[in-house]
């Protein structure tokens, strides 16, 4: 099981897409920086979501979102988390992935 | 322009030296992850400054340089809203904003730090072509 993290969003390069492609059962998906763009709720982010596994837990970096002010428009389906907690995400996953 | 290709350059001392140039910067991307916002932010001031005829145009993901209630103080960066300020200041008062790419993105203009005139694309087309140049961030 992977930890997988983005900090592009779509329209930013492949690198989610590519991720899209690669993400298997327990995996794990978090995006960080501008990533967190493509956890905004519009039609073409609900459109990538629907082709993600129900069984992959979605992450997004909470100071990423506020910085953008963007916070109050994400999916729901995105659990909020801090700094803490993505240090321990990385704990619990053996292995991370970043995609650029 | 290829017609133009053979005509001598402009002299700097021609009839068209002193009337101001108009200058469109276009905004695309998103704040923060990159520098490419800050560093158009810094091109169009100074062009203003110079007293150039700047119009600023916001497009796909630079619309999210406009929301409000951003604090860029979580990941240590200065809040770029903060700049608009200067607009008036420096007289830029033409600042559009694509009407497609705001709806595409479920963005009103009252979600907005400023405001904005929305162009739908015949006019985005007809903004454009009005130009003299056309500077993309």
């Amino acid at each position: 099981m992977i930890l997988n993290i983005v900090n592009k969003n779509s329209r930013q390069g492949s690198s989610l897409e590519d991720c899209l492609a690669q993400l298997s059962p327990g995996d794990a998906l978090l995006l960080i920086e501008d990533g967190v763009l493509a956890a905004v709720d519009t039609t073409a982010n609900q459109q990538w979501l629907q082709r993600c596994p129900e069984d992959i837990a979605l992450y997004v970096l909470q100071d990423d979102a506020v910085a953008r002010g963007l916070e109050p428009y994400l999916i729901p389906r995105f659990h909020r988390i801090g700094y803490d907690e993505f240090v321990d995400l990385v704990e619990q996953f053996r292995l991370s992935q970043s995609w650029y | 322009m290829p017609t133009q290709a053979n005509q001598p350059a402009q002299s700097p001392s021609g009839p068209d030296s002193n009337r101001a140039r108009k200058l469109l910067f276009r905004l695309s991307k998103p704040p923060y992850g990159r520098s490419q916002a800050r560093e158009a932010l810094d091109a169009l001031l100074a062009a203003a400054a110079f007293e150039q005829d700047v119009s600023v145009l916001f497009v796909g993901d630079g619309l999210y340089l406009l929301l409000k209630n951003q604090q860029p103080g979580a990941i240590e960066q200065k809040n770029f809203t903060a700049s608009f300020g200067l607009f008036n200041l420096y007289g830029i008062n033409q600042i559009y904003a694509a009407e497609t790419d705001l709806v595409e993105r479920r963005l009103t203009p009252d979600q907005l730090a400023l405001p904005v005139t929305v162009l739908s694309r015949e006019e985005l087309t007809s903004l454009l072509r009005s130009q003299d140049q056309i500077l993309s961030f």
